[in-house]
């Protein structure tokens, strides 16, 4: 029984190879490693109140390039080819009645934006933040802290208004921290995550909407010569077939 | 279900009373282009004649200063945005990829995956979305009253069109109500008092 429990707990520390879609959460009970190339997400779900009290929620990223104000999409063949970048980030809530709920999520190094989000149970987020959203950058070995997020189905507005359906967001890093606590070396590499707003990029989603952060730093709007840049390339080598800029994100070989 | 969602989106946007003053642009510069929308075989006088569907007998859009031209602009950037053809930093979207029509429907995969995707291609999601990306350049939605509704069924043509092109850039518009997009859903609004937790 103990070997099983200690074959069990190793198997558990083995830094896990980048995934092209992280949907699955790291649990942070367990000793978790975190491979050379990997860094982690931190995203909380917090309930503060009765409207949000018992909600659930989900929300997710998208690989993304600063540069070209553009999220980069999971290539064709990125399976084939042994790519391990992480393209795609999905948290959701799973205890609906914790007061708050931590989400580690173990990814490639890279910029990401915030997708879209949505209150609610299902998993599914069917928004996308891409008139404008927020970024930010998870090196190799960093726990990036983005936040928490609330959610709120039908909540009564104070002024009478029309139901309040949200995922309003907040930010409460010594928390964030604190909750690593059990793993040092987690704790050790925890990083409040350096949001940038500004992060427009492709509408693909079904509900094309932004998500303004109040006060965070803004991304330089593309010049008319990036944007005349960035078509000509694209003509020449399109960038969403070819995948990843790969100066700025290189492809991954899997560890095996 | 796109409708719903959709729904779900616009009860975000709040209607308030004519006599509010409008509110700055909401970061519009996020989507706002200084270069010519590239990439479109549409002359001016088709853009024209498309973007005077979205100036109905029953509403139209309306930002205090803005002239026709900027408003024709607007909404065939937002056509493009809302197509996928176009990001709204302003570079076109030239490769088509499942991934980036929904990474959503892409991770999903399968029958549900699919029902996503075809959603997003539907027309009326892309009215939705356009009309959201109009809000989110500051354009406002103008809901006429019953009466100016059935004076605009008499009105020859012209007349009318010149009566939206005046609206469209007034301080005062006429109307009913005035819906503007809004940040709730990053920014939490004043709440009422929350029920008792259940038991």
């Amino acid at each position: 029984m103990r070997l099983t429990l200690s074959l069990l707990a190793a198997l558990l520390a083995t830094p896990a190879a980048a995934q092209l879609s992280v949907t699955k959460p790291t649990p942070l009970e367990l000793p978790v490693t975190m491979a050379p190339h990997q860094g982690a997400l931190l995203v909380a779900f917090r309930r503060p109140d009765g409207w949000s009290a018992g909600k659930s929620g989900t929300i997710a990223f998208a690989r993304y390039d600063p540069a070209r104000h553009d999220m980069i999409a999971r290539p064709k063949d990125a399976k084939k080819n042994g790519d391990t970048n992480t393209y795609w980030i999905q948290a959701s809530s799973k205890d609906r009645k914790a007061a708050l709920e931590y989400r580690l999520m173990l990814v490639s190094a890279g910029d990401y934006v915030l997708y879209g989000a949505a209150p609610g149970p299902g998993g599914m987020v069917m928004n996308s933040f891409c008139y404008n959203s927020v970024t930010f950058r998870v090196n190799a070995g960093e726990v990036v802290y983005f936040g928490d997020v609330t959610p709120y189905i039908a909540a009564k507005r104070a002024d009478g208004g029309p139901f309040y359906f949200g995922m309003p967001w907040s930010w409460h890093p010594d928390e964030a921290k604190a909750a690593l606590a059990s793993q040092p070396a987690l704790q050790a590499a925890f990083k409040p995550g350096e949001l940038k707003g500004g992060a427009s990029y492709s509408c693909s989603g079904q509900m094309m909407t932004a998500y303004d952060l109040p006060g965070l730093p803004r991304l330089p709007p593309l010049t008319p010569e990036e944007k005349a840049k960035i078509a000509a390339e694209a003509l020449v080598a399109p960038p969403r077939q070819a995948g990843p800029n790969t100066a700025q994100t290189p492809i991954l070989v899997p560890v095996r | 279900m796109p409708a719903l969602l959709v729904a779900l989106l616009l009860q975000a946007a709040e209607p308030a009373p004519l006599a509010a003053p409008p509110p700055p642009a909401a970061d519009a510069t996020a989507i706002t282009t200084e270069t010519p929308v590239p990439a479109s075989a549409d002359s001016p006088e088709e853009i024209a004649k498309d973007s005077a569907r979205d100036l109905k007998d029953s509403r139209y859009y309306n930002k205090p200063g803005a002239t026709r031209a900027d408003y024709d602009k607007d909404w065939q950037e937002c056509r493009l945005i809302a197509r996928g053809s176009r990001t709204p930093g302003g570079s076109p979207v030239v490769v088509y990829n499942p991934a980036i029509i929904s990474p959503a429907a892409a991770a999903a995969g399968g029958l549900l995956g699919g029902l996503i995707a075809g959603a997003i291609a539907d027309g009326e999601t892309r009215r939705a979305n356009r009309r959201s990306c109009l809000m989110y350049r500051g354009w406002r939605v103008v809901e006429v009253t019953d009466a100016q509704e059935k004076l605009f069924l008499t009105m020859p043509d012209p007349e009318r069109e010149a009566w939206f092109n005046r609206m469209l850039g007034s301080d005062n518009p006429e109307g009913k109500s005035v819906t503007r997009w809004n940040n709730d859903f990053a920014v939490t609004p004043a709440l009422a008092a929350a029920p008792p937790p259940k038991p």
